[in-house]
């Protein structure tokens, strides 16, 4: 039988970590609701910019003189994989399940001989990653000071990548990120951001391609305008996704943290009570068999 | 036919205007244009400026923006812009901080056309300062 005193001690110690997931919980419930209103409120923008793009980018297929960032700059050696993880744990699998999905692709494309880089947001991500392939981080974003993510983080993460890719740095360039699905299920994605992926969207605008647009100025310098912004708008919205998946995997881990240990605090319950039962019954034996002997 | 447009105004973090309105002033890169119903599929680049929304004849809201896209097309117009003030519903605090945050970065830019940008863009606000 356990000790009585190691008992209660347990009893309350996990009680009082019951409290701090509880607490962690609710936070992690409150941010949620404020991250998923901005994911929603960016949407709009980064669809329509998309639907513009499409609607310009149809008029360079086949072209030889597209933009490289449209078009890519036609080799495939080198890749730059930018992994958006978050800065503080305790967020169930997250941050794994994102490096997972990163760290698949890294192996496959060193397999192919391919140049691999790294750009890592987040702190956890820089954790994972360090180890096994601290050679390959190029650049590391640490947001943890940064209260409300928005454009202007995004911007110098865009601002970074285009002055890279302008050098000749990287031919490829992909973004990995937790897409916000529900509370219960974030799903890790990875988005080609160079060369511009236009393919997902075009079936559904057949009806706009026959417009015949008027551009001002041309068609060409828009798109020198637009593929940037698109850039920054892309990462933004991996961003705020990310901050919703985050709470969202928070709430999930710690409303299991908080069940788990109320159950345990039951278990332990039960056999306090029962060793607590079992020393007064001996006890009891104890003072009637010495009545009796005398 | 119809005699109004939809127009919708977003930014990344919100959408600004969403609606139907009379027409629309926007400073495109090559000179203002204004957008009434009925209008040519078009598509342009916008500087610094304001974009001015008519609700009906006497309604009138004023955005300054630092330049985005407009695209116009079959009654629809959607207009993206990555930050931009309200110039009619600001208050005077908002105004000073506005006004202050912009004198700051004239002062640190280096880039000439930022600097044409960022001054514009002050002569604007005072000029609608009330």
């Amino acid at each position: 039988m356990a000790n009585l005193k190691e008992l209660r001690n347990r009893i309350s110690s996990v009680s009082s970590t019951q409290k701090i997931t509880k607490a962690m919980q609710m936070v992690a419930a409150s941010k949620l609701r404020r991250a998923q209103e901005n994911v929603e409120t960016a949407r709009p923008y980064s669809d329509k910019l998309g639907d513009i793009l499409n609607n310009l980018s149809a008029s360079f297929s086949g072209q030889d003189n597209a933009p490289e960032l449209l078009a890519g700059n036609g080799n495939d050696k080198s890749h730059l994989l930018i992994i958006a993880t978050s800065e503080r744990g305790l967020c169930g699998g997250f941050n794994t399940s994102i490096v997972k999905l990163a760290k698949e692709h890294i192996l496959q494309l060193k397999e192919e001989e391919k140049e691999v880089k790294l750009i890592i947001i987040g702190k956890k991500g820089k954790e994972l990653l360090q180890r096994d392939f601290g050679q390959e981080i190029i650049d590391i974003y640490d947001f943890s000071e940064v209260k409300d993510l928005g454009f202007i983080e995004a911007e110098k993460v865009a601002e970074n990548i285009l002055s890279l890719f302008e050098e000749g740095k990287f031919d490829i360039c992909s973004l990995y990120f937790a897409k916000f699905e529900s509370v219960l299920s974030q799903v890790p994605v990875c988005q080609k951001l160079i060369p511009f992926d236009i393919e997902s969207k075009v079936s559904e605008e057949k009806d706009i391609e026959n417009i015949c647009y008027e551009y001002e100025p041309d068609e060409e310098d828009i798109l020198k305008e637009l593929l940037p912004k698109n850039l920054s708008v892309q990462i933004l919205r991996a961003l705020l996704e990310n901050v919703a998946s985050e709470f969202g995997a928070r709430l999930t881990a710690m409303d299991n943290a908080t069940r788990n240990a109320s159950d345990m605090i039951d278990d332990l319950t039960i056999t306090y009570n029962r060793s607590r039962q079992a020393s007064i019954t001996s006890e009891l034996i104890e003072i009637i068999s010495g009545a009796e002997a005398l | 036919m119809s005699s109004k447009l939809n127009f919708d105004f977003v930014s990344p973090m919100s959408s600004i205007f969403s609606g139907e309105v009379d027409s629309i002033l926007i400073p495109a890169k090559e000179g203002d244009a204004e957008i009434l119903p009925q209008h040519a599929p078009f598509m342009t680049a916008l500087r610094v400026g304001v974009v001015e929304i008519k609700l009906t004849d006497s309604e009138n809201l004023k955005f300054l923006i630092d330049g985005g896209f407009a695209d116009i097309a079959l009654d629809q117009v959607t207009l993206l812009a990555e930050r931009s003030f309200d110039l009619v519903k600001s208050s005077k605090e908002d105004f000073d901080k506005i006004i202050n945050d912009v004198a700051k970065d004239i002062e640190i830019s280096e880039d000439d056309r930022e600097k044409e940008d960022l001054l514009i863009k002050k002569e604007i606000l005072e000029a609608n300062y009330s």
